[in-house]
């Protein structure tokens, strides 16, 4: 399988010779330390499931409410939509639309074009939109807070916990389960997604430089 | 530790920041394997990243200053400020969170523009010091930025569930949207900084042992 035998520190650009690496061990760079690769990552198999997984986890999270309060004898609970609403009616549209991207849109999008990338991978299929993909998850996982919207989840109820009878609902359960599974995708540089993908355009492949 | 490293630059090489493969630069702008844009480094990067940052230290003010969120009661109606928000929380006996609030809310952000700042002065001025302490303090602000988008979601996610007519309301206040743009404008500065350029000071001068390893 082609793999490219070089590697450049992406933070003080020297070159390195690619060594196999074991599981669960990083290769760091000889002159700053930050990390360059890690030994074995996830495969198209697990990335596929992680993701599908995921998925399903967000649409979960999005419809059962997060939080549900009660307050005088009476009341309400909320989901991520309704945050959004609240922001966008309150006079505040932009932090509306920065919690949607950075709550929802952005972890959806993640998802799905994972999905798409290994699930045509696992079919012997090289996606036609594979590179556009590939870079638009480099931005999205940048732009992703799930797990930051778990702490302000729990800052809340901590909040009203003096006021008025409130707890975290099944929503937030959802959340925490998603938070894992990006974390785990995350993580993960994609470098079976590449090489299966390499492996399925032998025209474009070895165009990069070996040592 | 012998000095004698490589550089992409020396060699003409460059590494793609998408899939990793490793190029040379004749063979264009594009990575071959991938097409994304490559860089030997990124030439207007130390202005882009200025100008972010002094938007972001500018809004700081307004974001911390300015009220967040108002709360009307029966008995009374408070405003509150990023700091005023922690006080309660601390008040309530809630000092972890007081804490981890105060840290992500106030402190990072504040953190991360006077570290950015010291970068951007320190790699204008040349300097070949502590290069490898300069690249981990820039891999930390990458890593902790976005917490700061933390009373954001808190006071969206109040605004919604305390909506309780006369008994109880809260409503978002201006501060936020402040607050919001902050988190954004050190992200994207934190983005438009080129980690590279703090080694540039010292492939020119002759290594300094101390900076290696």
């Amino acid at each position: 399988m082609p793999q490219p035998s070089l590697v450049i520190c992406a933070y003080c650009d020297v070159v390195h010779r690619r060594v196999e690496v074991t599981r669960r061990t990083a290769a760091c760079c000889c002159r700053c330390g930050s990390p360059l690769y890690r030994g074995a990552g996830l495969s198209v198999d697990t990335t596929l499931s992680l993701a599908l997984t995921g998925l399903v986890l967000l649409v979960l999270a999005n419809i059962y409410p997060l939080m549900s309060i009660s307050l005088a004898g009476r009341s309400n609970a909320v989901t991520l939509f309704d945050a959004v609403a609240t922001l966008q009616h309150d006079g505040l549209p932009g932090a509306g639309l920065l919690v949607a991207v950075t709550a929802l849109l952005a972890p959806v999008l993640q998802l799905l074009a994972l999905v798409y990338v290994s699930l045509a991978l696992r079919l012997q299929h090289r996606p036609r939109a594979f590179l556009a993909a590939m870079h638009a998850l480099r931005h999205l996982g940048t732009w992703s807070m799930v797990e930051v919207l778990l702490l302000g989840v729990l800052v809340a109820v901590v909040k009203l916990s003096g006021m008025a009878s409130i707890a975290p609902d099944i929503g937030t359960w959802m959340l925490g389960l998603l938070t894992m599974t990006l974390t785990l995708l995350c993580a993960d540089d994609r470098r079976s997604l590449w090489a299966a993908a390499d492996a399925l355009a032998p025209r474009d492949a070895r165009h990069w430089v070996s040592a | 530790m012998s000095a004698a490293v490589a550089t992409g630059r020396a060699l003409q090489l460059r590494g793609c920041h998408v899939c990793g493969a490793v190029s040379h630069e004749r063979q264009g702008p594009c990575c071959p394997r991938c097409r994304a844009p490559v860089s030997g480094h990124l030439a207007g990067s130390i202005g882009r990243c200025w100008a972010l940052l002094l938007a972001a230290a500018v809004l700081y003010l307004p974001a911390n200053l300015l009220p967040i969120m108002r709360t009307h009661t029966l008995f009374a109606t408070r405003q509150d400020t990023i700091f005023s928000g922690v006080a309660e929380l601390w008040r309530n006996g809630a000092w972890d969170l007081a804490l981890i609030v105060f840290v992500a809310s106030v402190l990072v952000p504040l953190v991360k523009i006077l570290s950015l700042a010291f970068l951007l002065v320190t790699v204008q001025r040349g300097s070949a010091h502590h290069a490898v302490a300069r690249t981990r303090l820039y891999r930390l602000l990458e890593f902790v930025g976005h917490w700061s988008m933390l009373d954001v979601f808190v006071v969206g996610l109040l605004g919604a569930l305390v909506q309780f007519d006369i008994f109880a309301q809260v409503t978002p206040e201006p501060g936020a949207r402040y607050f919001g743009a902050v988190v954004v404008l050190t992200m994207l500065a934190s983005r438009s900084f080129d980690p590279r350029l703090i080694w540039q000071g010292v492939a020119a001068t002759a290594t300094t042992p101390g900076d290696t390893a």
